[in-house]
């Protein structure tokens, strides 16, 4: 319902902090919003919680880079990213 | 920057323990305490750094946490807290620069080639620009207009303050130069023996001929003129005589030479100057001797292109040697004095002299090497001489 209240007014759906943004900066930074928190944290694997289900990382020396309670930065040799 | 700023703030690195790790970030990312470098140990401990100011929120906030180092300024200012001879030391040392920064302590002279730096120092010494003067008290213009009245051999002059160092440049007059009175009444006169062989009369009357001897002394054109009417009136002689002349010239030198053969002693002493203070840290005086070198360092307490203290120490070092009489080689010795010989000749002759013969005898007399020069030369021997000179007034 709210999703097509949203649409109607041309507003994106993470304007209301529910939904995970996700910014890839050419694979070596990803930046997600709208977190709900860190559930896996390696070297090759990061698991983000979000509204929309989890957020895998999978890559080579991966690490935070910093994070707050609306962010999560982590930077490395990101390979792979699993929705879910 | 940011680093610099979490220095200046202080960092403090914590270790983390008594959860998952994932949990503590996300317990610290809600509670919004910045942190960074998180890393995770093999049983589970969690280590990140975070703001010193956060510490007491998160020891406060359940977390089992412990301080494993900290860094950045407040922890310097703590450790130098307690440490307060320092503290005044640096504030002493801070007060000291400051107080030498508009002070002059040391005075550098450039663009003098005839006034010496020390009529320059003792002529702005006298007007109040000496060591130790405080150079906000200076006005440019009124130390060069009382500068330049004390020293008329000056144009120009300006001081430049950098910093502690004045720098006094200045430029001298040039000299006029030595204008002939061309009315005044002069004879011209031989400046050496010789047989004149030209002569060029430009002014006066002709007393000897080409082929005549003369004497060094002796009047070769007088200034006195007589007219047909039996009238005589001086005039400025002016001639030019060409002249056979002849040189001895004779340059001695002993075969032996003094040479330091080893350093038997060396000694060291200290001085510290202190403004226009002195202190010798040694009792006997600086008498200089013979059989040893003194050499004098200055370690001036600065640094470079920013500030000097006035604060100097002085090392004398005193190299005391021994000497032994040594036998010098005989040709180099020869051919010194064949040069020095020549060079006396030719400043006898002048410029537009010019040798026509020359032989060179040499002997070896008692313990020392004597050189022969006799040449025979043409030169210009015309030399003028006021006809007033030496002549005096009975009235």
């Amino acid at each position: 319902m709210i999703t097509k209240i949203l649409s109607h007014f041309d507003i994106p759906e993470d304007a209301l902090g529910t939904v995970p943004r996700l910014t890839i900066i050419g694979g070596g930074s990803a930046l997600v919003e709208n977190h709900r928190g860190l559930d896996v944290l390696g070297s090759e694997r990061v698991v983000i919680s979000s509204g929309g289900g989890k957020i895998t990382l999978l890559g080579e020396a991966l690490e935070l880079a910093s994070m707050t309670s609306a962010e999560v930065l982590i930077s490395g040799d990101i390979r792979a990213i699993e929705l879910g | 920057m940011e680093r610099l700023l979490n220095l200046a703030r202080g960092c403090v690195r914590m270790e983390f323990t008594g959860a998952e790790p994932e949990e503590l970030i996300n317990r610290l990312a809600l509670r919004g305490i910045p942190f960074w470098s998180p890393e995770k140990d093999s049983v589970g401990a969690l280590r990140v750094t975070v703001l010193r100011r956060d510490v007491g929120g998160i020891q406060n906030g359940g977390f089992h946490a412990r301080i494993i180092s900290e860094r950045g300024l407040p922890k310097l200012w703590r450790a130098l807290a307690h440490r307060w001879i320092l503290l005044i030391g640096a504030a002493a040392i801070a007060a000291l620069m400051l107080w030498s920064s508009v002070h002059i302590w040391q005075i550098d002279v450039s663009g003098n080639e005839t006034v010496p730096t020390w009529r320059i120092l003792s002529a702005l010494d006298s007007i109040g620009v000496g060591i130790g003067t405080n150079w906000l008290s200076i006005t440019q213009d009124n130390v060069r207009s009382e500068a330049l009245l004390l020293l008329p051999e000056l144009k120009w002059l300006t001081v430049n303050i950098s910093g502690s160092r004045a720098e006094v440049i200045v430029r001298e007059r040039e000299d006029i130069p030595a204008i002939t009175d061309r009315t005044e009444p002069t004879d011209v006169v031989a400046s050496v023996s010789g047989i004149v062989s030209d002569m060029s009369i430009l002014s006066g009357t002709k007393l000897v001929t080409a082929g005549q001897t003369v004497l060094a002394g002796e009047t070769l054109v007088s200034s006195g003129i007589t007219n047909l009417a039996g009238e005589t009136r001086l005039v400025n002689a002016q001639a030019s005589v060409i002249a056979r002349t002849w040189h001895t010239i004779t340059a001695k030198s002993p075969l032996t030479a003094a040479v330091r053969i080893q350093v038997s002693e060396k000694k060291r002493r200290f001085a510290l100057i202190l403004g226009t203070k002195r202190i010798n840290f040694y009792k006997s005086s600086g008498i200089y001797t013979t059989g040893c070198d003194k050499i004098i360092l200055e370690h001036k307490v600065s640094c470079k292109g920013l500030f000097s203290l006035p604060v100097s120490v002085i090392e004398i070092r005193t190299v005391y040697y021994d000497t032994e009489e040594q036998t010098r080689d005989e040709f180099a010795l020869r051919d010194e004095l064949i040069t020095l010989a020549e060079e006396t000749l030719h400043y006898r002759i002048g410029d537009n002299g010019e040798v026509v013969q020359q032989s060179l005898s040499g002997s070896v007399c008692g313990k020392a090497l004597s050189v022969t020069l006799r040449a025979e030369a043409r030169q210009d021997i015309a030399q003028s001489k006021a006809f007033y000179e030496g002549v005096t007034d009975n009235d």
